[in-house]
């Protein structure tokens, strides 16, 4: 049993690592784009098997579907018929780029991996969420405990957002569509 | 041996949060910047929802900020290729290295 | 006469108004009568005068008394200078001296500036030099001493270079300078070592630092402190400043080139003062060399080389000016000799009998000279006595003194060389002795050259004025009559811890007999009336020495190829280091926070990605500082 959640994990882990990294070397923008795509869709699974059905969905609605279809827009406003393809920058920068964002890896790995494996303790606990919490919520569903949480205690931050949302849009809508 | 655990989980944030990262100093396209944050964001969101999942299965507080982040970098990459928009209609390019004057 | 005894300073500093007054006074000055320079000059010193009668006067009466006042000057920390005056014996006798000396000199340099542009410039300098000597004369400590020695240096300066156009004066006068700041620096250490010596005893017990009445306990206190070699070298390094004012070998070169300047000036100067300024110094610290006896054996020998040295050239010299320069020379030496030997109140005696007679001799040379329109070689003179009587005679009475025959200058000699035999020395004795017998010989040829027989000269011979006679004949009496009047108060006067009675009866005679026949010898050479032998024909003989003399024994040589050459060559090679090594180690630094820079701004990439490439990398090292802080790789 622990063996099927291990694969799927490992399934999905791996096609968004590689589908990134589609989208950060590929030199078509359009195979980028696609490889953004397929790296969003993998995180909505990773939620749905972190017990988050409500944030997954959401994530599928969002940045599968919206930001995708931005993006796309995005690059139809602003393709030209000599650069379509655009190389990646010079090769100094990334092979620079390359060894210290692996160094920013494994430093950030040092901070949280010692000893964490071998200890079940606190921050780092291996142990599943216990069957009772994970037969509540499979039962009741996180959108009912995430609609308590947004509307009670995160009230003002949901009334912000909203007023950000609106800004967005306008301030948008402006930018893009001034015509000289 | 082949339980998953929160650590897990961090670590792969940590690498898409690389691979973001990595991204965004590299790549010339504009758009790709763009995507490099986006991925940034994502990170960050499952590092959150699995904190959430691990230790706050209870409250849930980990997904309501997960929304709030979510929400918050639409709104962001919106605004952002807004403003790649306008730089193309002035340089028409989407060069990133090109774009290093102020002026006007 | 207590107001005059508390305000005795005043005779230092009223020179220096007058020469104030003169210089800036410079614009009513002319309008006026050209006298008023010299009425203020010699108004003020004949004031001085009086004054320093009367503190003698009080000396005599209060034998052991000293007089002094002191004011707190410069208080640093610990260090408490103080500026002030010191009436003892030597000092008033020194005060009368350089009073009565200044006085005539110059009433006789009006007769002789008369006619000269810069009048009131040499009254002013003369005034100027007058505060100088009376200061250092009058100081209380030390520290003063320097100060005031430093000024006396810088009259001579202004005063052998008065006439500055002049490419030679203004040469000598630098050289003057130059070699009087050797023996300066030397002082200057000296002094500073001794106080550090001394230290405990200053800060304890006396009030004034570095004051001369409290100088022999002191001197004590540096001796137990330090090695006798060390003691020794402190007290060399003060030697050093004599040395270089009194014009000693090594440090004689400046005084014949000094001559450059106006004869009144040589005579002040650089033959009854200056000059004395160096063994005035050497008595002052007496309780400090006295301690050591090594130095006081260089003190001796330095005096006898001197001594034969300035007299072996001032044989060969045909300029009159230079001849009596060298035998200035010749008598400090004879000074510092009795000084080392132990015979202080001689060598004080021999100081002021030299003055008078040796300020006589210049001032008839210079009147000579004045009258011959500056002719200054001994060779176009001759038979002088017959135009200017009154020269001759005061020249000879000066001439008898100084050669020993009798008068004062004889007392004065006869007690140093009672005191070098009485010192056990029979070296010393006998190079006395026989420089003695050379000193008689050289100044009588200076005469009989001159005074005596056919005119050689070509030019007229002018009148010589009543303002330049008079003060010879009243420096004539001094120079005739002291030695009869003080040689035996004087060791009473001015002492120094005990002396011993010295009757050496026989040396009188000796003296004497060595005296006149060296006046026999130089009458038969030069003597027109009486000449036996041509002087010309010595030489082919004695050729070699006489080269040595001429030569002066090749010592102005000798600076001047070696150590000069040196000194340049080494100045240079310092100049090329200072320019490759130090000047291009500051570029360096320079040019290396210019290189950083522009490496600096090689991570100053104008692109988004270089940006937050440097972040990332800058987070990485952060990240790796923190975990090896916290030792996280397990």
């Amino acid at each position: 049993m622990e063996i099927i959640n291990f694969i799927i994990f490992i399934i999905l882990a791996g096609v968004i690592l590689s589908s990134a990294l589609v989208a950060v070397f590929a030199q078509n923008i359009v195979y980028s784009i696609l490889g953004a795509v397929v790296s969003f869709m993998s995180i909505a699974g990773i939620f749905f098997t972190l017990n988050a059905d409500f944030v997954g969905i959401a994530q599928i609605f969002v940045y599968g579907v919206g930001v995708s279809i931005l993006l796309a827009f995005a690059i139809m406003f602003t393709a030209k018929e000599q650069e379509k393809v655009l190389y990646l920058a010079n090769a100094g920068r990334i092979f620079l780029g390359l060894v210290f964002v692996s160094a920013l890896f494994f430093s950030i790995s040092c901070f949280i991996a010692p000893s964490s494996i071998k200890s079940n303790q606190g921050v780092f606990l291996t142990k599943d969420p216990t069957v009772s919490q994970i037969a509540l919520l499979q039962n009741n569903g996180t959108s009912k405990i995430i609609g308590k949480r947004l509307f009670c205690d995160y009230v003002l931050p949901f009334e912000l957002l909203s007023v950000l949302l609106l800004a967005g849009i306008v301030g948008a809508g402006y930018l893009a569509g001034k015509e000289k | 041996m082949f339980e998953i655990g929160l650590i897990h989980y961090i670590l792969l944030a940590t690498a898409l949060f690389c691979i973001g990262l990595l991204s965004v100093i590299v790549s010339k396209h504009l758009i790709r910047v763009l995507i490099g944050i986006e991925f940034m964001l994502n990170a960050v969101n499952i590092n959150l929802i699995a904190f959430s999942n691990y230790l706050d299965l209870g409250k849930l507080d980990g997904n309501v900020m997960a929304l709030f982040v979510m929400a918050i970098g639409v709104c962001e990459l919106a605004l952002g290729l807004a403003i790649l928009i306008l730089i193309f209609r002035r340089t028409q390019s989407v060069n990133a290295d090109e774009q290093n004057s102020f002026r006007g | 006469m207590e107001l005059i005894l508390q305000n005795i300073w005043i005779v230092a500093i009223l020179p220096f108004w007058v020469f104030l007054l003169i210089i800036f006074g410079q614009t009513y000055i002319e309008r006026m009568d050209k006298k008023i320079s010299m009425y203020l000059t010699a108004g003020v010193t004949f004031l001085g005068l009086i004054f320093s009668l009367v503190a003698l006067y009080y000396c005599l009466s209060n034998p052991t008394s000293t007089l002094e006042q002191n004011a707190v000057w410069l208080s640093v920390g610990h260090l408490k200078f103080s500026f002030g005056y010191l009436i003892d014996e030597l000092s008033s006798m020194m005060l009368c001296v350089v009073c009565s000396v200044s006085l005539l000199i110059q009433i006789y340099s009006h007769s002789y500036m008369e006619k000269d542009d810069s009048y009131h410039r040499f009254f002013a300098y003369l005034s100027f030099f007058n505060f100088a000597m009376l200061g250092l004369v009058l100081s209380s400590n030390l520290f003063q001493t320097y100060i005031f020695w430093e000024l006396v240096g810088v009259a001579s300066y202004l005063l052998i270079g008065f006439w500055y156009k002049k490419n030679a004066a203004a040469k000598a006068a630098q050289k003057a300078f130059i070699v009087n700041r050797i023996g300066d620096f030397g002082l200057l250490l000296g002094t500073m070592a001794f106080l550090y010596l001394s230290y405990n005893f200053w800060f304890y017990e006396s009030d004034v630092l570095l004051g001369f009445s409290s100088l022999k306990p002191a001197a004590e206190v540096a001796l137990v402190s330090t090695s006798s070699l060390g003691f020794l070298v402190v007290g060399l390094l003060m030697f050093l400043g004599p040395v270089a004012k009194s014009a000693q070998f090594p440090l004689h070169v400046w005084l014949p080139d000094a001559m450059e300047g106006p004869t009144p000036i040589s005579a002040l100067i650089h033959a009854a003062t200056m000059v004395a300024a160096g063994v005035f110094l050497i008595a002052r610290l007496y309780p400090i060399f006295i301690l050591s006896p090594q130095l006081m054996q260089i003190i001796a020998y330095t005096g006898a080389i001197t001594a034969v040295l300035g007299a072996t050239i001032a044989l060969v010299q045909y300029d009159i000016k230079k001849a009596l320069a060298y035998s200035t020379i010749s008598q400090l030496g004879f000074m510092f000799l009795a000084m080392g030997v132990g015979a202080y109140s001689a060598g004080l005696f021999h100081l002021m009998t030299h003055a008078y007679f040796k300020a006589l001799l210049f001032l008839g040379a210079g009147a000579v000279i004045h009258s011959l329109s500056d002719q200054q070689d001994m060779r176009y003179m001759g038979g002088l006595r017959k135009k200017m009587p009154i020269v001759a005679y005061t020249y000879l009475i000066g001439a008898l003194s100084m050669g020993g025959v009798f008068l004062s200058g004889f007392s004065s000699k006869e007690e140093i060389l009672s005191g070098v035999l009485a010192s056990g020395n029979m070296l010393l004795f006998y190079v006395a002795l026989f420089t003695s017998g050379l000193s008689a010989f050289y100044i009588f040829r200076t005469y009989f050259m001159v005074f005596e027989g056919q005119y050689r000269g070509s030019c007229d011979v002018h009148k010589v004025s009543k303002v330049m006679t008079v003060p010879l004949i009243l420096l004539a009496i001094p120079s005739a009559i002291f030695g009869a009047i003080f040689s035996s108060g004087f060791k009473d006067f001015i002492t120094f811890g005990y002396y011993s009675e010295n009757h050496f009866v026989f040396l009188p005679v000796i003296s004497i007999m060595i005296a006149l026949f060296s006046v026999w010898l130089a009458s038969i050479f030069y003597w027109d009336k009486k000449k036996i032998i041509d002087p010309e024909l010595i030489k082919i003989p004695f050729g070699f020495l006489y080269k040595i003399f001429v030569e002066k024994w090749f010592i102005e040589i000798f600076y001047e190829k070696i150590v000069c050459k040196t000194y340049k060559k080494i100045a240079y090679l310092l100049g090329k280091f200072d320019r490759l090594v130090i000047d291009n180690a500051i570029d360096l630094t320079a040019k290396s926070s210019l290189a950083v820079g522009q490496l600096l701004n090689l991570i100053q990439k104008k692109n988004i990605g270089g940006y937050v490439l440097t972040s990332v990398i800058l987070l990485v090292i952060l990240c790796a500082f923190v975990i090896s802080m916290l030792n996280l790789i397990v």
